[in-house]
């Protein structure tokens, strides 16, 4: 050794190098004469033998901790505010969450009710929806509604609804409770009927009728139904995953047996009016029945996919059907709550009754009543006597049907041609088109519309061209099937343009529209209703409907494998399900979906550089979060993804460009 | 090209200054992949510091050439700029701990917050930057070894220095550290 000062850090490397009984002998004679030198090695040394597992693992940082803060369980209590309300007693609770009487002082004073949603929801979103309806709210004046008149977060963040204060029993309670008979029911039915139609007047959609929705005060002794939470199922009503559905069912929705197939599906991609319809006709079969068409239990006990498939597409038993096949006990009981006996009561609900109510349950919306109006409309002619519009499937109804369906045609005829007066007015191209409308069919012309419309940036105009040539096409395609590939590639198009633009509900409609038309041009194993899937599946994920993407997928995977499929394709497919799945946390499906992607990028070769530098940032960031850096390293660094990116960006490899592609 | 890039290619050309240019705008655009995550993903998803380097290089690199100079120095910038990143949060997490924490609290700060070794993180970042002035080339392998969670072995090649070399250095830094930390409290 020689004389000249060691530094603590040569010395503790050098200790380190050596066995541990050796250890003192060699810093006696390196620190010699240096005993604050000995005691800060032998410190460090100490820390080196502790420290094994210090600094090896990454900060966990940037950790999501909702949960935990929403698990914290906060009750109000009688006394505290919220906002400008001041709680007075709480007068229900449900899986959504507790109503309480309130009273506020500014700027009148009143009582109300407010209701402090339960379930861990993302309050911002939840007020932001309430308040995007706000304005319509506002509008709806009806003395079948309760007011809402305020939404707000309480302090510790979750979202509350202020309500007009309704004291009154479930609509199907206090029917019983009264014994009012079958017919009885019906005006009460029928208000409700008309405030819901004055709700669609002024474009609300309640999206959750149910009897514990629908409260009966008595006003001077006259029965008053009176239809509350308007604007709070479409305000909490979000986020819908596999996971939540059922939290969803129990809490929220309260009864699947309420909810239309295209609400129970939940792949269906706009809700309009004709699901309350549906919800009507379900509170109007538990009016004359007291059964809802699918029994709660049963519904939940199938679970999520045998319940979705039991109300998308069995067919109820008509109402008096349904009293016939009850045990004789629950007959009786029944017929005395409607102050009738079994034989007289079933007597009464056959016939008109069953098809008013059937007619509302059509699992095809556009076969249900149009409006609330019409169906109370059908209801008042039954109690009138007059002959009702709902009718059995027989010739008459066939006929009707046909009836129906030339309308539509008819309207579609005009829309046609309003749209090329549209067009003619707005883009110069059609004034060369037009002359060959004449010529061609209307239908044929209208798609081409639809396509210049598209090539004009129009997407607007595009979009409505797109859906009036769907209407003819629908009619027409068996004899042209030149317009249903025209509609096909301009769905393609249009959907990718709404996909960019963001708008997810018209998209996935038309994506819907895609799939069923590729399916029709070319049967249900094609790579083409593949890729229709897969853009369909895109739609959903935008949506949050991750398990229904995923069925999408796996269908369209399905296909893929059965008809040997372009790699691209496959890429496409097993990409869009990779987000999926990744987004849902399952990342060992997501590394394998997107690894299959990223194979069949780069099979493809360069015209999917770009996409396959795409997957390779998803997989490596799947494999960073299971844990598998060094995976993630070569991904990122895979040298074929850069060889196949240079030679879409700048050609042949240049000399000094062929570094990049080096791994570390 | 984008400005990363550009300084980059600066950078591999010798203008040394532009290396200053570089941390802003690859903390920006962490913290923006950051945010984005955040508001993509489920609310039970951990983001790593990893996972965000990672998709920042790549969403630079292949589009533009760049020489392994450049990608050096990203990924210094990108460690230094994750511990900025992790270290601030920690602050505001544990200040939100031990001050009012029962306050008003904006949501989105209360969703991100920082795991129980938030006060280790910052004590941590205390002694680096003790460390840092003493000893920068060690310190800088520290912050890509936790920071950007590198192994010794990439460690080492972005710092260019060979692996023996690194295993050692990260020996003496990490028990160095824990003096420290040791030491002060």
């Amino acid at each position: 050794m020689s004389n000249q000062p060691k530094s603590e850090e040569s010395i503790f490397v050098a200790a380190t190098a050596l066995p541990r009984d050796q250890r003192k002998a060699y810093l006696d004679h390196a620190c010699a004469g240096d005993p604050v030198l000995r005691q800060n090695v032998e410190a460090l040394l100490k820390s080196h033998d502790e420290a094994t597992s210090f600094l090896e693992q990454p900060p966990q940082d940037i950790t999501f901790t909702r949960a935990a803060i929403l698990t914290v369980p906060v009750t109000e209590r009688i006394g505290d505010r919220i906002g400008r309300y001041k709680l007075l007693q709480q007068i229900g609770e449900g899986g959504c969450g507790v109503v309480y009487m309130a009273e506020q002082e500014e700027p009148v004073r009143r009582r109300v009710a407010l209701k402090v949603i339960k379930l861990g929801m993302d309050t911002k979103q939840v007020i932001a929806r309430f308040e995007a309806e706000r304005q319509a709210l506002a509008l709806m004046d009806h003395p079948n509604i309760a007011k809402v008149f305020d939404a707000g977060a309480t302090e510790t963040g979750r979202p509350y609804f202020v309500m007009e204060l309704v004291r009154g029993s479930k609509i199907t309670e206090f029917c019983d409770e009264q014994q009012l008979s079958a017919k009885e029911r019906l005006p009460l039915f029928i208000q409700v009927c008309q405030a819901i139609q004055h709700a669609h007047q002024k474009g609300i959609i309640h999206r959750d009728i149910k009897p514990s929705n629908i409260l009966v005060t008595i006003n001077d002794g006259v029965p008053v139904p009176k239809v509350i939470d308007f604007g709070i199922a479409k305000a909490t009503q979000g986020r819908l995953t596999d996971q939540t559905v059922f939290t969803a069912f129990e809490q929220f929705l309260g009864t699947p047996a309420y909810m239309s197939p295209e609400q129970a599906v939940m792949t269906s991609l706009d809700i309009d009016t004709r699901s309350d319809i549906y919800s009507l006709g379900v509170l109007l079969y538990e009016l004359l029945t007291g059964k809802t068409p699918f029994e709660q239990k049963e519904l939940l006990a199938a679970g999520l996919d045998e319940m979705r498939r039991t109300i998308r597409e069995k067919e109820p038993p008509k109402p008096s059907t349904r009293l016939g096949s009850m045990i004789r006990e629950e007959l009786t009981t029944t017929a005395q709550r409607r102050r009738t006996e079994p034989p007289k009561l079933i007597h009464t609900v056959r016939g008109d009754l069953d098809w008013i109510v059937m007619r509302a349950l059509e699992k095809d919306r556009n076969r249900r009543y149009e409006t609330a109006s019409g169906f109370a409309r059908d209801v008042q002619r039954y109690l009138v006597d007059e002959p009702v519009s709902a009718s059995p499937p027989g010739k008459i109804y066939l006929l009707s049907k046909a009836i129906r369906r030339h309308k539509v045609a008819f309207a579609s005829v005009a829309s046609v041609m309003i749209s090329l007066l549209l067009g003619l007015c707005l883009s110069g191209y059609l004034l060369i088109q037009e002359k060959e409308a004449r010529q061609e069919s209307q239908a044929t012309a209208i798609g081409r519309a639809g396509y210049y419309f598209y090539l004009d940036g129009n997407v607007t105009n595009a979009e409505t061209a797109t859906r009036d040539a769907l209407v003819v096409e629908r009619k027409l395609s068996e004899q042209n099937p030149e317009i249903a590939g025209l509609v096909a590639g301009l769905l393609w198009n249009l959907t990718d343009e709404l996909r960019k633009q963001g708008k997810v509900a018209d998209g996935g409609a038309l994506s819907l529209e895609l799939v069923s038309l590729q399916e029709k041009r070319f049967g249900n194993n094609d790579p083409e209703v593949a890729a229709a899937l897969t853009r369909l599946g895109e739609f959903l994920v935008a949506q949050d409907k991750l398990p229904q993407a995923d069925a999408v997928y796996r269908q369209a995977m399905k296909i893929e494998e059965a008809t040997n499929s372009a790699p691209g394709l496959i890429a496409w497919t097993e990409e869009s399900f990779g987000n999926s799945l990744q987004l849902q946390g399952k990342l060992p499906e997501a590394e394998a979906s997107y690894r299959d992607a990223l194979e069949n990028d780069l099979k493809v070769g360069t015209n999917n550089a770009v996409k396959s530098k795409r997957v390779a940032i998803s997989l490596a960031n799947v494999l960073a979060h299971e844990g598998k850096n060094q995976e993630a390293w070569q991904v990122s660094n895979n040298p074929a993804i850069y060889f196949n990116l240079e030679q879409k960006n700048g050609g042949p490899f240049s000399g000094s460009s062929k570094k990049t592609v080096a791994t570390p | 090209m984008n400005d990363i890039t550009r300084i980059l290619q600066a950078i591999e050309n010798d203008h040394q200054q532009s290396a200053d240019e570089l941390l802003p705008l690859v903390y920006k655009e962490l913290r923006r992949l950051a945010a984005n995550r955040m508001a993509r993903e489920n609310s039970d998803h951990t983001l790593q510091p990893t996972a965000l380097v990672h998709e920042a290089w790549l969403r630079l690199a292949g589009n533009e050439r760049l020489k392994w100079d450049g990608r050096a120095h990203f990924f210094g910038a990108a460690a230094e700029a994750m511990r900025r990143i992790l270290v601030d949060r920690a602050r505001r997490k544990s200040a939100l701990r031990h001050g009012g924490g029962r306050q008003r609290m904006d949501l989105q700060e209360a969703d991100i917050a920082a795991p129980d070794d938030s006060e280790q993180l910052i004590a941590v970042n205390d002694a680096l930057e003790k460390l840092t002035a003493k000893d920068k080339p060690k310190a800088d392998l520290v912050k890509l070894r936790y920071f950007a969670d590198m192994t010794l072995e990439e460690a080492a090649k972005i710092l260019g220095i060979s692996e023996p070399t690194a295993k050692r250095q990260w020996a003496f830094a990490k028990a160095w550290l824990h003096r420290e930390i040791k030491s002060s409290q």
